[in-house]
């Protein structure tokens, strides 16, 4: 059998790897070779400007995510403090019909944190959701393709990445495809604000959308309660008589999580599974000829090219980790992106190898513990099912040589703006 | 022989014990989870890892 060990290929340029702020454009489109020194020089690194200390090696980020009652997730999306630098932002939402605020699963410690977990995995059944959604899906996927066929090539973010898990989305929540596209752009926003050093008008812009958001939800509740529903929502709503229901705060908070992490991440699993494929010579022969390879690709993909770079925690106490002292309420970057290639558990972890045994030691892309992804099973399925589509269609995909692909530019979600893929068929 | 538990009022059919641990985890025609509860200390780190994979943590090995 013909092997394809192709080196990845992002050039380290060498502006990335002096700044290991990552905050330059440089580290921005490449960060690994910076990971790669601060794995080197100074395992967990404290940046004195952001007040943030990078964590890099697999076996430190692991031990925080198993170890929740020593760091909390109160700011596990952020590195920034999101609202709290923008007065304007927060005067908005003070209009909030949800008041206080609730942090619920990927912002919560235990015990709440189990209660709400609990709840949404029995409403997000990701075996229901799959028995219920797969066949659609596919059809779906075929649906895009058929609108871009003829010309030979195809935008892949825009055409094929974000509509795949939007339909997931509009399935979950039942809502149609005009109020699903409204709903990404309040995600957009959400996220954008999340990631932190950003402009105050995407704050603002995320504050204003969160109120629409709510109105949304709570409408929505309103229309479960008097006719019980089968979308997420009503799940939602259905709880067994011994358990408390969920407050309002708790239903928005809950739901805007699974609109963000139900299409943000997956959107850039797919592109980055496309280019891929798209710019690794040989690989999709070896994906047809062997199409059960599928999931090592999703697998060596999601090691390399994790879609959620970092995710973050906050100390409880002053403790040492890794021969580190670091002080109570310090915030902690675990950085799945340079886990992912730490090289005390992974060979040559710059490289994308489909036959790199990811069983072995398993990847970070999902987190780990009481807050592992609880949607890792349906984005694995959409990117199978993406993939198995778009092969059995399209060959003979390639990188379009008249416009380059464009990176991200917030830190934190490794994928692509836009992607120009080639075809024959 | 090293137990093998699988708390079915957790698990979710993520999969992902199917995944790191083919031999001792399996779908069946039904897509119910089979497993076996008592594998030989030499698949000992194998369900570790699927216990570990799992996003429930509904394996427990002993």
């Amino acid at each position: 059998m013909q092997h394809t060990n192709v080196k990845s290929k992002c050039p380290y340029s060498s502006e990335a790897v002096d700044d290991i702020s990552l905050l330059s454009p440089a580290a921005r489109a490449c960060p690994y070779g910076a990971y790669a020194r601060i794995r080197a020089e100074e395992p967990i690194k404290y940046l004195a400007d952001q007040d943030l200390w990078i964590v890099s090696k697999y076996e430190d980020v692991e031990y925080i995510l198993s170890n929740p009652e020593k760091f909390s997730s109160k700011e596990a999306l952020s590195s920034g403090n999101a609202y709290r630098d923008f007065p304007k932002a927060l005067e908005i939402l003070k209009q909030s019909r949800a008041q206080p605020r609730q942090r619920t699963l990927i912002l919560a410690d235990p015990p709440e944190h189990g209660f709400h977990r609990k709840i949404v995995q029995r409403a997000l059944s990701p075996a229901k959701t799959l028995r219920a959604f797969a066949p659609t899906i596919e059809a779906r996927v075929n649906g895009f393709i058929d609108k871009f066929i003829e010309t030979g090539r195809f935008e892949v973010v825009s055409q094929f990445s974000i509509p795949l898990p939007m339909a997931l989305v509009s399935m979950i929540f039942d809502v149609s495809e005009e109020q699903v596209y409204k709903m990404k752009r309040w995600s957009d926003n959400f996220f954008a604000a999340l990631t932190g050093h950003v402009h105050e008008e995407i704050v603002i812009n995320a504050a204003k959308d969160t109120l629409v958001f709510e109105n949304f939800v709570l409408d929505r509740v309103a229309q479960c309660r008097k006719t019980p529903s089968d979308c997420f929502i009503g799940r939602l709503l259905q709880q067994p008589e011994d358990e408390r229901p969920l407050t309002d705060a708790e239903i928005i908070n809950i739901c805007s999580q699974v609109l963000v992490g139900g299409n943000e991440s997956t959107i850039n699993f797919i592109s980055n599974l496309v280019y891929q494929i798209a710019s690794t010579i040989g690989l999709e022969e070896r994906l047809r000829e062997d199409p059960a390879r599928i999931e090592d690709l999703l697998e060596e993909s999601l090691r390399h090219e994790p879609p959620l770079q970092a995710m973050y925690r906050i100390t409880r106490s002053e403790m040492e980790i890794g021969g580190v002292r670091i002080p109570k309420a310090a915030k902690l970057m675990l950085n799945f992106g340079s886990a992912n290639r730490d090289e005390t558990f992974y060979e040559d972890g710059d490289e994308f190898d489909l036959d790199r045994d990811n069983r072995e030691t398993l990847h970070m892309a999902f987190g780990r513990g009481i807050h592992a992804c609880a949607g890792q099973t349906i984005a694995r399925r959409e990117g199978k099912i993406a993939i198995n589509v778009l092969l059995s269609r399209l060959r003979n995909l390639r990188i379009a040589d008249d416009i380059p692909p464009v990176r991200n530019k917030l830190f934190g979600v490794r994928g692509f703006q836009s992607l120009h893929v080639i075809f024959d068929h | 022989m090293v137990k093998v538990k699988v708390d079915m009022n957790l698990c979710e059919y993520h999969g992902q014990c199917v995944f790191v641990a083919p031999k001792e985890f399996q779908f069946d025609d039904n897509d119910e989870l089979v497993y076996s509860e008592e594998v030989p200390e030499e698949a000992r780190a194998r369900v570790e890892k699927a216990a570990k994979a799992c996003p429930q943590l509904a394996i427990k090995v002993e």
